[in-house]
């Protein structure tokens, strides 16, 4: 660690030619711009370098093929999840979680790990924009510096600063030292997301503890800040280990299918209209009265199984109100909690960590529409936010933006709202940037830079302070700044060191404190009944695009969506009573009419949704997000209003169709099974499976036979194991087209079914990667013995030798085998080849290839063990997909050793292969799905 | 089949001479001018595997994507195209060897032409399996040849076992029709009026002067290659049955396969060769030598293998249903009703119904309705391909890899290209070679005469 | 008559060849051949010389060639011991086919180029084809030569041989 003094006065952060993308940069000058950015975002976060590091003197911290892992934070609706970064040769390639991280425990989600994807995006704004035309950094801050002039005099009246709501301490303070600067400037925060906090509180649960749930519309497995911590929590609740499990019982009541919901023991489907009723019927339930006549069959046994199972003793129970429930029912959820007295117990509330609340705000985007309505604003700076295209229709933020005189923008991409202003200004990734931010919990993590901006950006601290008219000073100062003036100075550069390690400020995450007891026998507030609608809008993010900020990530996009296995496109999903009633079928393009505002969308049909109510994903129908996701499906948000409200929906079928793109096109098991549940009460009458006899000599075992367990009773389908597995194997994306012939590369897949009667459907999930059969029938009838078998039990692809007849993925019953129909691969001189994984062959045009149980992970852990001479340890090794999922459902180890974790799961009298009538002898089994029902 | 055809009518006409039979066969060959009829057919011939030239083409630069193929159908019209050409193949050998063993001398007149008709089906049918592979260039791959890392062909892939079949099934079918076509090669020199003609033929005949020694080697050498050839037809169609029966894919694990699917080639060779013979015993003015009598005879062999074939479609669904196996059962049912359903039907009514026309004596003698047969049977076992190839895998095992194969414009351009390739080698047959054995004719006409007298 | 090749006889109906030969025969002709449009049955057993080599020496080819076919799988099987699909390394069976090929494809082309030496094939020159008559040996006419090396050959006038075998024409081929 150099002393403090050796930090250049300017920021390295754009040395001489790091800061500049050379259109023609070859492998060296790559090579050592990487290195110098090593060196830069370095262990010790020590920036010595001033210029580029020659590989003819090696940056210490560096052995050539071996990846490095770097702390740091990925923003998450601008909470962090700890992340931990694999480089090689001072490239990022992968995003995995941070276990020191509560919010993360080592798990990653999809979303989180497609961010490396938009590092190298090729369509991220390179350059700040003039009236859309190319200008520089230079040019704006001298006619910033003009606005500044005019502004200064009158403290900043007419200044509106509007922003996301953050977590960063060091942002907040930048714009509160912007505020100060500019006293009569007002600061509005938009998101289209959720907020998390009631009256200031940030309600947190402890799904260790709980015995029972109630989830209102989901709300705690799916897009929640702390998702992952509750995953796991869940998880170990629904894990049968020894032939045991002490479960809880979940019940959801919902709209339409949330990941919640899928896990549910029982859940009833009611669209957001009949909600009032059923949980006022609850609430008289609790209170012994009789049960109102309104309620039908089984919204009846529904409300009495749930309160039976609220009063039993002994039981801490829980409700839970999804966050975008209507503050109503989230007070009525609140208070429920305090009458079942489960606050403190399974549910804690923490002062608001997000600056929603902040006293400083000035409101939301339609308080700005507003003030700007009234003439009021002279001057705004949109900072990260996207209104333009995220804000309500009647708001009409465009229309209002275009009557301010001086705007700017800063943002990853030249969006929508880039294009509505006069200055746009292009924001670093945040692998490019210092700063910090927080998770759920409050706990603190050093937002740490893998690398140097590739183009020429900038961070949003360095941005504040720039509007502030302060002295520049690099992001990495900033943060520090502001730490330093937390911790005060006594060995702050020790405590730096070791936050930037872990990757948490240690001691740092805002106590739990909860509001105002009410007096115990205040009922549950009584929720005035919804008028019976027809048909209800349901607006909702989308799994992976949010609203609509991750549409330019092909990750992402042509991830299978929980549910529907759409990809590339959105969709009005609707259930199939109500499609048989408007004789809609999927992919019947009709006009949707709510409120007066009108859009044409795609329907189509999920089982188990609710009658009543039509579910619509923003993120769709962007027109500036890039070659990627521009144009892609339909934009929900013209359908959303100030008050959120969306009532009154008319659907018109308009005779026309649209194809849509799903990886899946059979949503029923069909009889065959290929998810088996079992009632916990039956879980003692399990009996392990017995394995079929076989004509071939048994073959005689290696030291090493890997194998795989996957449980789908914590399975929650959330797919982070499929973005894994595309990060770490170097999976291409196809595309619309190539995905409507069934060419979709996932190597591990995410299958859904659905089962039960209407009404009472069940939704299972099931990752299916390759089975690697012991009697493999791929193997048997390839020609020329590409895909053969080692001596640890692999079913080896060799990729060299295919010629491609596809005979084996005929003969594999799994059909995970996946063919390169065309070449996939990215251009030859594409930047995304900087995320390859290097040590995973990029598969050329007409080979086969699947899933190796990381293989390249298998024997990176060999070499070390070899090295240290010792055998490999139980664990040591774990499969991209494995090391992703939250919910630990997926367990990998050698099955010769019986103390191996996944031999103990494959002991559970619950574990069973799929197809095993087959008797090829899968490597990769499954735990049956246990379900608790009262 | 019994020894002579039970009908009085002459499988020759009795007025033929040595010579007149050496004339009608060669002279429409030697001279000119050749009818219109054929150069139309010839250039339509010849656009059309230009087209599939161009098929091909596209095909080496874009890759097999171009196709409709996917996860779970990865194999389409190319392996449909591979068994329907291969099957159509079965003819050929069939006749010219299994009914000369059997002493069927009705064969006589037709086993010339069906032989070649045997190796241009084979040539279009070898096509395929080079051209789906996803990197063809490597197609040598699947051969055992000295590699310098010491890589083998994995013998226990059907696919390996198709590559011997199909070499084995193309050569000796070409020496064995090679080794016939010799004396007949010799009269070609001996007739021919150019010097061009009498030079080609000339070398093409290796001297054959018809020493009665060189017939006596040459009579022996040819019963024995009958006699290979006939266990290698049933081989060859065995081994592609194979390529289906070997894999676990319910609608193809059946071990039915390799006697089914030997029928319906036969069932389908002939066919060919009738829907091919009729128009040109018309055109060459031949209903002398290729007479009602061999038509019937041929609608008799496809009402029988007919019958064949449809005992294999009985037990397919009867084993399916019996084995109780869910999958098997799925199987079946899911090409009676599901998607694909047109195909199963349609193949069935070609397959099954309409060679039942055949029990008639008076529908089986009109060359109008032998000839509409004929189509209708070659499109019936095309879709039988179809309908085991693609339904078998758009719904295996786990529901949610199911899937639909749509054909593509390359996969129609491709399939149709062969047919065109087929046709011109046949006009270039029937234009350069005596598409009837002479010499065979000859020794056939000798006894008629002596029977006569 | 050394520039001779022989005195060769026509006949226009295979029965009259026939007998034509039996004759000759009779008379003591040793050096004799016959040319034929198609094999006229009995013919060539009246003539001397021994049984074809062809049959048995298909079925030494073919025997070695399926004896290579299976060991070669055997072998291959056996360099580089690979565990494919599970399978036995010396899975006998699946290499029934290959080996049955085989056998036929080596049968059929020794069979072949046999009959080539044996009839020294490829020939394309050869005195008989001086005979302007001979062009229909291989269309509608039989033909009976004695060669020129026949000790008894010039023993009798070649009219005598004409009436003697009731040959339509008779004549010397120049060699």
């Amino acid at each position: 660690m150099p002393p403090l003094t050796s930090l250049p006065a300017r920021s390295p952060e754009f040395a001489e030619g790091a800061d500049v993308w050379p259109p023609d940069l070859d492998r060296r000058g790559f090579l050592g711009l990487m290195g110098a950015s090593l060196a830069l975002g370095g262990l010790a976060g020590c920036r010595a370098a001033k210029t580029l590091v020659p590989y003819t003197h090696q940056p210490d911290s560096v052995v050539p093929g071996l990846p490095s892992f770097y702390a740091s934070a990925c923003p998450c609706e601008g909470f962090a999840r700890g992340i931990l970064v694999e480089a090689h040769e001072g490239r990022p390639t992968k995003i995995e979680g941070n276990p020191r991280h509560a919010e993360s425990g080592g798990a990653a989600d999809a979303v989180t790990q497609a961010a490396i994807l938009a590092l190298y995006d090729p369509d991220r704004s390179q350059a700040p924009l003039h009236q859309g035309r190319p200008a520089s950094w230079p040019e704006f801050e001298s006619a910033w510096r003009e606005e500044d002039r005019r502004l200064a005099p009158v403290g900043g009246a007419g200044l509106a600063l509007l922003t996301e709501p953050t977590t960063s301490p060091t942002v907040r303070a930048g714009l509160h030292r912007l505020l100060d600067r500019f006293p009569r400037a007002r600061w509005f925060q938009h998101t289209a997301l959720a907020r998390y906090d009631a009256e200031g509180f940030q309600p947190d649960y402890d799904l260790a503890e709980a015995d029972v749930i109630l989830a209102i519309e989901g709300g705690f497995l799916d897009r929640h800040p702390a998702a992952l911590r509750y995953t796991r929590a869940f998880a170990g609740r629904r894990r049968v280990e020894k032939g045991a499990v002490r479960a809880n019982r979940l019940y959801a009541l919902e709209s339409a299918w949330s990941l919640a919901g899928a896990m549910a023991d029982r859940r009833l489907a009611a669209p957001p209209a009949r909600l009032p009723a059923i949980l006022n019927a609850v609430a008289t339930a609790w209170s012994r009265e009789p049960l109102p006549e309104t309620l039908d069959r089984e919204e009846r046994a529904f409300v009495t199984a749930l309160t039976a199972d609220l009063r039993r003793p002994g039981r801490k129970v829980l409700c839970i109100a999804g966050d975008e429930q209507p503050a109503a029912i989230r007070r009525w959820a609140q208070r429920l909690n305090q009458v079942l007295g489960a606050v403190g117990k399974t549910i804690r509330y923490r002062a608001a960590v997000r600056s929603d609340g902040d006293p400083r705000s000035a409101g939301d985007l339609g308080a700005l529409a507003d003030a700007i309505a009234r003439g009021e604003i002279s001057a705004l700076a949109i900072l990260g936010a996207n209104p333009v295209y995220t804000g309500p229709a009647d708001v009409e933020f465009a229309a209002r933006l275009a009557r301010v005189p001086f705007t700017l923008h800063l943002g990853g991409y030249a969006d929508e709202t880039a294009a509505a202003v006069r200055w746009h200004l292009p924001e670093s990734h945040f692998l490019e940037a210092w700063s910090d931010l927080r998770g759920y919990d409050g706990s603190a993590v050093i937002q740490q830079p893998l690398i140097d901006p590739l183009y020429d950006t900038r961070s949003l601290g360095e941005v504040l302070r720039l509007l502030a008219g302060d002295p520049p000073l690099s992001g990495y100062d900033l943060v520090r700044a502001t730490w330093r003036a937390r911790l005060g100075a006594d060995d702050f550069d020790g405590h730096w060191t070791r936050w930037l390690n872990a990757g948490v400020v240690d001691g740092e995450n805002t106590p739990t404190a909860n509001p105002e007891p009410a007096e115990a026998e205040e009922p549950v507030p009584y929720l005035d009944p919804e008028p019976a609608a027809a048909l209800t809008l349901v607006l909702r993010p989308d799994p992976w695009l949010g609203d609509g900020r991750h549409a330019n990530n092909g990750w992402l996009q042509e991830l299978p969506r929980p549910f529907t296995a759409l990809v590339w496109d959105n969709a009005l999903l609707i259930s199939p009573q109500l499609g048989r009633e408007q004789r809609l079928e999927n992919g019947d393009l009709v006009r949707v009419e709510c409120e007066g505002r009108v859009v044409e969308a795609p329907v189509w049909l999920v089982p188990g949704q609710a009658e009543g109510c039509a579910v619509a994903h923003w993120g769709g129908g962007r027109t500036r997000a890039g070659a990627v996701g521009s144009g892609r499906g339909f934009d929900a948000f013209r359908l959303q209003s100030r008050s959120g409200r969306a009532r009154g929906l008319k659907l018109t079928a308009t005779g026309r169709k649209t194809r849509l793109a799903s990886t899946q096109h059979q949503f029923a098991m069909d009889g065959r099974d290929p998810v088996q549940t079992f009632a916990l009460r039956d879980l003692g009458r399990l009996r392990p499976e017995q394995p079929a006899i076989s004509l071939y000599p048994a073959r005689a075992r290696d030291t090493y036979a890997w194998g795989m367990s996957i449980d789908l009773s914590t399975c929650i389908g959330c797919s982070a194991c499929v973005a894994a597995c595309q990060a770490e194997n170097n999976i291409p994306v196809v595309g619309k087209e190539q995905v409507l012939r069934g060419r979709v590369m996932h190597w591990i897949r995410v299958d859904t079914y659905f089962a039960g009667e209407p009404g009472a459907e069940r939704c299972h999930s099931q990752p299916v990667p390759c089975m690697q059969c012991e009697n493999a029938p791929c193997e048997l009838v390839c020609p020329v013995g590409a895909t053969v078998h080692s001596s640890e039990g692999l079913n080896e692809m060799v990729y060299n030798r295919c010629v491609g007849t596809r005979y084996c993925s005929n003969n594999c019953p799994y059909k995970v085998r996946r063919f390169n129909f065309f070449d996939f691969r990215a251009a030859a001189d594409s930047i995304l080849h900087l995320q390859d994984n290097p040590e995973v062959t990029v598969r050329q045009r007409g080979v086969m290839e699947k899933c190796t149980y990381c293989v390249q992970r298998i024997n990176r852990a060999r070499s070390e063990a070899e090295r240290d001479n010792r055998p490999i340890r139980d664990g040591e090794i774990r499969t991209a997909c494995q090391q992703a999922c939250p919910a630990e459902a997926i367990v990998f180890g050698n099955v010769a050793d019986p103390a191996s974790a996944v031999a103990q799961r494959k002991a559970e009298p619950s574990s069973y292969s799929l197809l095993a009538e087959l008797n090829t002898r899968p490597r990769t089994t499954y735990l049956a799905k246990m379900i608790n029902p009262a | 089949m019994s020894a002579h055809p039970p009908s009085p009518e002459a499988i020759v006409d009795p007025t033929a001479t040595l010579t007149s039979v050496t004339e009608t066969v060669s002279g429409p060959i030697l001279h000119p001018p050749w009818p219109r009829l054929w150069l139309a057919g010839f250039a339509g011939a010849f656009v059309v595997t230009l087209g599939l030239f161009a098929a091909i083409g596209w095909l080496f630069i874009r890759g097999v994507g171009i196709w409709g193929i996917n996860i779970p159908v990865a194999w389409g019209f190319a392996i449909v195209n591979f068994v329907w050409w291969i099957g159509i193949g079965h003819a050929g050998t069939f006749i010219s060897a299994i009914l000369l063993l059997l002493h069927q001398t009705w064969r006589t007149s037709i086993n010339r032409f069906t032989e070649a008709m045997t190796l241009f089906a084979v040539a279009c049918a070898a096509l395929y399996p080079v051209l789906h592979l996803g990197r063809p260039i490597y197609a040598y791959w699947l051969l055992p040849y000295p590699d310098t890392m010491g890589l083998w062909p994995q013998f226990r892939s059907p696919l390996v076992w198709d590559v011997f079949a199909v070499s084995t099934y193309a050569t000796v079918s070409l020496v064995y029709w090679y080794v016939g076509l010799l004396p007949d090669l010799a009269t070609m020199r001996d007739r021919a009026a150019s010097t061009v003609g009498r030079r080609g033929y000339g070398i093409l005949a290796l001297g054959w002067r018809g020493d009665a020694r060189h017939w006596a080697h040459h009579e022996k050498l040819y019963l024995i290659l009958a006699g290979l050839a006939t266990p290698l037809v049933v081989s060859v169609h065995s081994i592609v049955g194979m390529d289906f029966a070997i894999a676990i894919l319910p609608g193809w694990h059946s071990t039915i396969f390799p006697p089914y699917f030997v029928g319906g080639a036969i069932f389908s060779g002939f066919a060919m060769v009738l829907t091919l013979v009729i128009p040109v015993r018309a055109l060459f003015r031949m209903e002398g030598l290729i007479t009602l009598r061999h038509l019937e005879l041929m609608a008799l062999v496809v009402l029988t293998t007919g019958w064949i074939v449809t005992y294999g479609y009985f037990s397919e669904f009867f084993t399916a249903w019996w084995s109780g196996d869910e999958f098997e059962r799925f199987v079946q049912a899911n090409r009676a009703l599901g998607p694909y359903a047109p195909a199963f039907w349609l193949m069935l009514t070609c397959n099954v119904l309409i060679p039942n026309l055949f029990w008639s004596r008076r529908l089986r003698r009109s060359v109008p309705v032998l000839f509409g047969v004929a189509i209708l049977v070659n499109v019936g076992m095309w879709l039988e391909r179809f309908v085991i190839v693609v339904t078998s895998l758009h719904r295996d095992f786990v529901p949610s890899s199911w899937g639909m194969y749509i054909p593509t414009f390359w996969d129609w351009s491709t399939f149709i290209g062969t047919i065109g390739f087929f046709l011109a080698l046949l006009f270039l047959f029937l234009r350069l070679l005596p598409a009837i054995s002479m010499s065979e004719m000859r020794g056939l006409v000798i006894k008629a005469k002596e029977s006569g007298e | 008559m050394k520039t001779a090749y022989g005195v060769m006889a026509e006949f226009s109906a295979p029965e009259r060849l026939a007998a034509a030969v039996a004759s000759a025969r009779r008379m003591g002709y040793t050096r004799i051949e016959t040319y034929l449009p198609y094999p006229v049955p009995g013919v060539a057993q009246l003539l001397p010389g021994r049984p074809s080599p062809v049959p048995l020496a298909m079925l030494l080819g073919g025997l070695l060639s399926g004896l290579g076919a299976f060991f070669l799988q055997v072998y291959a099987a056996r360099d580089y011991p690979l565990d494919v699909g599970g399978r036995p390394l010396n899975s006998w069976p699946a290499f029934v086919p290959i080996t049955f090929e085989l056998t036929v494809l080596g049968a059929a082309l020794t069979g072949v180029v046999t009959f080539f030496i044996v009839a020294r094939f490829p020939r394309l020159e050869h005195p008989v084809f001086n005979d302007e008559r001979f062009h229909r040996a291989s269309q509608d006419r039989f033909f009976l030569c004695v060669r020129s090396d026949d000790p008894r050959l010039g023993s009798t006038s070649l009219e005598e041989l004409r009436s003697e075998w009731g040959a339509d024409s008779i004549a010397e081929v120049p060699a």
